[in-house]
């Protein structure tokens, strides 16, 4: 199978070559239901005791590496040692562990400094790699990468432990730009189609050749605030703002109907999820008067300005087409308001530079609100590495859901954290955003509805005849 | 023999269904050639439709920069202003992904980008700065068409300035992709260089993006032959090796050409199922009208059948058997004409037996009168006689034997006539036909020598045997052989010869008699025919019927003058008679 992946769009998470490969050659640790529970993988089973600090991982005995290499319990506590005390450690949670060791014939067990409510679904974004040998336990293995690293010959592994992949080898070719990577699909120089845009969906759903795959991503598009700004640092400014912006219209124009509107920064089907008790509606006329309440009415414009409350700068990554109509769509909703948002383009390294820095007003970017632990990682203060916004209203709500040592106390707590970040917004989380895949009739791909078929690439195989 | 059913139906036939056969074949032709020009001028309009609503769509997006531009222009607008409506221009026309304002020296002053505009002043645009342009179609590495609209911008220094929109091809696709000719029609745009631009068929629009194999399809060469020859329709086979119709038209501004693709299977289809059952009402006329007119000339030639077979059956003797027949007309005049000549057959038949009758029994009454007078007569004499010499014991004795020799005649006679009645009781057993026929002949030697004949009996080499009565076989031998020499003269010969016949066996009596008429031949073996004065005339029946009885047959051949034969052949038996088997 031939697949094509255009390169990302600069806010783009989750997508771009290096994430397809990844998910076909890596194997994580444990898996994440589409509720955001852990699953089984390579471990099997888990249990925490009642203090919430020794955790015990059960690993299957069937796992091998891409060099032949079993996995063992004790190669397995050496593999997480390793990840868990990188220098730059994937997840904040993997702190909380003070030892790793192998018990037993097939336990590792974990003992924790503290309870870590985020520990087991972080384990999902660790993958199983010998760290020496770089050797991966994926259901594909790695025959050759272009050096440029635009092309990668995967081959399968007979000894992957779910089951020798029907496809005997998958290439992995990048292209400069998604429309590139669509019109090599359209050409039939690929079989698949990692992302389509949205304006090409219609078209290749309509094309008999090829099935698609539409599921939604758990990224949010959100409009984030740097709440030290003058303004945006009142709250009820930011409640105004949330009230000025018609999501489903943001949905409809902006993501061309392939979303839906998003009212926190958790997703719906996630099992800790609770809706806000009053969530904001689209109501420009209450925008209106909480702006006046708020000492901001419509003044005079500045030279070369329109006439607003207020101004502030918001950064969107530069080239990024997906963005774009998405951005124009706020920035006009936030003017019928009197606000003065003006867009500012900023290259990727730029952005990477100024978000962490807190050199911004505000930034529109698609955030990950899958798991629990990326709430923390975003929304924790202390442990956001992506964006310095200022806001700490949501730290202590997060932290105790860290500490949380049973579902009953997590829902509880995160319904606690959601109701925070609702009432006292660093953001106006505005969607969801729907992705689709395309792959060519003449394979077979095991979907589950609304959700991402290259988890189970091990499983595709060619079409019947 | 031909039927007189068939000429019913072949009359019918050519009468009713020729001209049906012959309207048909005219109708269907005539509907092919009509319905084939129809769809290809349907198409044709269809695909100028086509042309007409994406110049529309085209103008419309030129009109709206126009307008955009009118609104831009001599309004003395701000920059953040422009901006405003250039952005909400994108938002709220999809098909234009960016729109710029460039001064007279061709730099951006506001555009709808976020960032820094991609577009510029096509170089054409400024060559005609009084008009709105549209740069021909760019295939960039994508291989996917863009394209931009540049229309002036009147200012109010008078300098020229320029709006410059890019067009997502892709809002065009949709156009495309909703126009349908019948379920598998689909329209397709070729641009001013012979490019596919947009084609509704969605899994054909991946040679959109496949360059090297678009310009070698058909569809781009008919759009070449449209454009220089003017042939707007043409027949071709698609990939799949599908017949397509195809009509062209033009789009004037740009050079673009629409053309219409429709399944010739597909747009003839209506015609074709009117033909079909164009036919199958002609098959089913057809065939209504040969059965009607079977039914119809079977009814009227029934009666002539029925006629027939009582005519048969009239001629196999049942004169009893009448015809009934229905209807009014020259049919049922014959029928009765029938019946009456059979009535009058069968009072002629009983005149004609009462005569045969009364002849009959004339014949016999004469023959009985003959035959029994004598002995009658004689056995009257003798009685007379015998009162005078009833002493003479002599006399007594010759009495006695006279009575005795007479009423064997008349036992004879009587016996002859209980016999022609009535199955001749015989015994059958194997014998040897040379010693019966040899003993018969040597008997009647007497007889030939008194009349002066010669006979003599012909036997074969070998023994042959058959099944019969010994005494019913020297009857027969004894009539014919007296009846040939009664017909011989004197000094003539009567031979009865034995021979072997393959299975059979044949017993041949012939004289050089007189011979018998031909006319005659036939009925020597009938009762009571005779060329003799004397006699009833049953010898040759009661010889027929023993032969008959015997599994044998018995002909006849004579020519008058010289002689008569008689044959007689009997199936040969393998069985012995007993004693020489037992021996």
């Amino acid at each position: 199978m031939r697949v094509g992946v255009g390169v990302p769009p600069k806010g783009a998470r989750g997508s771009g070559i290096a994430n397809v490969v990844s998910a076909m050659t890596t194997e994580p640790w444990i898996g994440l239901a589409p509720d955001g529970r852990p699953t089984e993988r390579v471990i099997r089973a888990w249990s925490v005791d009642e203090a919430g600090t020794t955790v015990r991982l059960k690993i299957r005995n069937d796992v091998r590496f891409h060099d032949g290499t079993l996995l063992t319990p004790q190669i397995a506590a050496e593999v997480m040692h390793a990840t868990f005390s990188a220098p730059a450690p994937e997840s904040a949670s993997y702190a909380a562990v003070r030892s790793v060791k192998a018990t037993g014939d097939d336990t590792v067990e974990l003992q924790l400094s503290e309870p870590n409510s985020f520990l087991l679904t972080d384990l999902s974004l660790a993958s199983v790699t010998l760290p020496e040998e770089k050797a991966e336990a994926g259901a594909f293995q790695v025959v050759t990468a272009d050096d440029k690293q635009k092309k990668f010959d995967l081959k399968a592994f007979p000894s992957y432990y779910r089951g020798r992949p029907a496809l005997d080898g998958i290439v992995v070719t990048q292209y400069p730009t998604q429309r590139n990577a669509w019109a090599a699909l359209m050409r039939g120089d690929i079989d698949m189609l990692y992302d389509i845009r949205r304006e090409a969906v219609d078209f290749v759903k309509a094309e008999t050749t090829v099935q698609t795959y539409s599921f939604e991503r758990p990224y949010a598009n959100l409009l984030v605030f740097n709440v030290r700004h003058p303004v945006l640092k009142n709250v009820e400014v930011r409640r105004a703002l949330s009230e000025s912006l018609d999501k489903a219209t943001l949905v409809a124009e902006g993501l061309r109907g392939r979303g839906r509107p998003a009212d926190g920064p958790l997703v719906p089907e996630h099992w800790a999820y609770s809706p806000p008790a009053h969530p904001y509606v689209f109501n420009p006329a209450a925008a209106a008067a909480r702006f006046e309440a708020a000492g901001l009415p419509v003044r005079a414009p500045k030279s070369g300005r329109m006439p607003s409350r207020f101004a502030f700068t918001c950064l969107v990554f530069a080239d990024d087409t997906r963005f774009e109509r998405l951005a124009l769509l706020v920035q006009k909703q936030l003017a019928n308001v009197g606000v003065d948002m003006t867009l500012q383009p900023v290259p990727q390294n730029q952005l990477m530079t100024r978000l962490p820095a807190g050199d911004f007003d505000a930034f529109l970017l698609e955030v990950a609100g899958r798991s629990l632990s990326w709430l923390d990682r975003f929304w924790n203060s202390r442990d956001n590495s992506f964006f310095d916004s200022g806001y700490t209203a949501a730290d202590k709500a997060i932290e105790r859901v860290r500490l949380a040592r049973s579902e009953e106390q997590v829902r509880a707590e995160v319904a606690d954290f959601l109701q925070i970040m609702h009432d006292d917004p660093p953001a106006v989380f505005l969607a969801w955003q729907e992705t689709t895949r395309a792959v060519s009739r003449k394979f077979e791909v095991s979907a589950e509805p609304g959700r991402d078929i290259v988890p189970n690439a091990w499983s595709w195989r060619p079409a019947a005849r | 023999m031909r039927r007189i059913t068939s000429r019913f139906v072949l009359l019918i036939a050519t009468a009713a269904v020729l001209p049906l056969v012959v309207y048909g074949y005219v109708s269907i032709d005539s509907l092919r050639s009509g319905t084939g020009d129809s769809i290809r001028e349907g198409n044709r309009k269809v695909a100028a439709q086509v042309a007409e609503q994406i110049g529309m769509y085209l103008r419309h997006n030129t009109r709206v920069l126009q307008s955009l531009g009118a609104e831009l222009g001599a309004t003395g607008l701000e920059p953040w202003q422009q901006e405003r409506i250039l952005k909400d221009h994108v938002l709220d026309f999809p098909e234009f992904k960016e729109i710029t304002v460039f001064d007279q020296a061709s730099r951006p002053t506001a555009t709808s980008a976020i960032g820094t505009t991609r577009l510029s002043v096509p170089e054409a645009a400024l060559r005609r700065a009084d008009k709105p342009y549209m740069a021909p179609l760019n295939f960039d590495d994508d291989l996917l068409p863009t394209t931009t609209i540049a229309v002036p911008l009147a200012k109010p220094d008078g300098q020229p300035a320029w709006l410059v929109g890019e067009i997502a091809l892709e809002e065009l696709w949709k156009m495309v992709d909703q126009i349908k000719v019948g379920r598998t029609g689909f329209a397709l745009i070729i641009g001013e260089d012979r490019r596919l631009i947009a084609h509704g068929n969605p899994d054909e629009k991946r040679h959109i993006a496949d360059i090297k194999q678009a310009r070698a399809r058909e569809e781009i060469q008919f759009a070449g032959e449209f454009r220089s020859r003017h042939e707007p329709y043409k027949e071709y086979r698609n990939d799949d090796g599908e017949r397509l119709m195809a009509v062209a038209a033009a789009l004037n501004d740009p050079d673009w050409t629409v053309i219409v693709e429709q399944p010739t299977a597909e747009a003839l289809a209506p015609a074709r199922t009117i033909e079909r059952q164009l036919f199958g009402a002609i098959v089913i006329a057809l065939l209504i009208t040969v059965a009607l007119g079977y039914l119809w000339g079977r009814t009227f030639i029934q009666r002539i059948f029925a006629l027939t077979r009582v005519t048969r059956s009239i001629a196999e003797g049942k004169l009893e058997t009448r015809v009934t027949l229905t209807g009014q007309d020259e049919i049922r005049e014959l029928g009765d004409a029938f019946n009456s000549m059979a009535d009058r057959l069968v009072e002629l038949q009983e005149d004609i037996r009462k005569q045969e009758r009364q002849v009959m029994f004339g014949r016999i009454a004469a023959g009985l009168v003959h035959d029994l007078s004598h002995p009658i007569q004689n056995i009257g004499n003798s009685c007379k006689l015998i009162l005078k010499m009833w002493e003479d014991a002599e006399y007594r004795d010759t009495f006695r034997r006279m009575v005795e020799r007479e009423m064997q005649v008349v036992k004879r006679v009587l016996e002859d006539l209980q016999n022609i009645a009535k199955p001749i009781p015989l015994e059958r057993f194997p014998i040897e036909l040379n010693r019966s026929v040899g003993e018969s002949i040597e008997a009647m030697q007497p007889l030939a020598e008194t009349a002066g004949i010669t006979l003599r009996a012909e036997l074969s080499s070998d023994p042959l045997y058959v099944e019969g009565d010994l005494f019913a076989l020297g009857r027969v031998y004894r009539n014919l052989v007296v009846n040939a020499i009664q017909a011989t003269a004197p000094g003539g010969l009567v031979v009865a010869a034995v021979q072997s016949a393959g299975d059979r066996v044949q017993v041949r009596v012939y004289d050089t008699g007189c011979g018998i008429p031909a006319d005659r031949l036939q009925a020597v073996f009938e009762d009571f025919v005779t060329t003799k004065r004397r006699g009833l005339g049953l010898g040759l029946a009661i010889t027929r019927k023993i032969v008959e009885q015997l599994g044998g047959k018995i002909s006849v051949a004579s020519e008058v003058g010289k002689g008569t034969t008689f044959v007689i052949d009997f199936p040969r038996t393998s069985a012995r008679p007993m004693a020489q088997a037992a021996g």
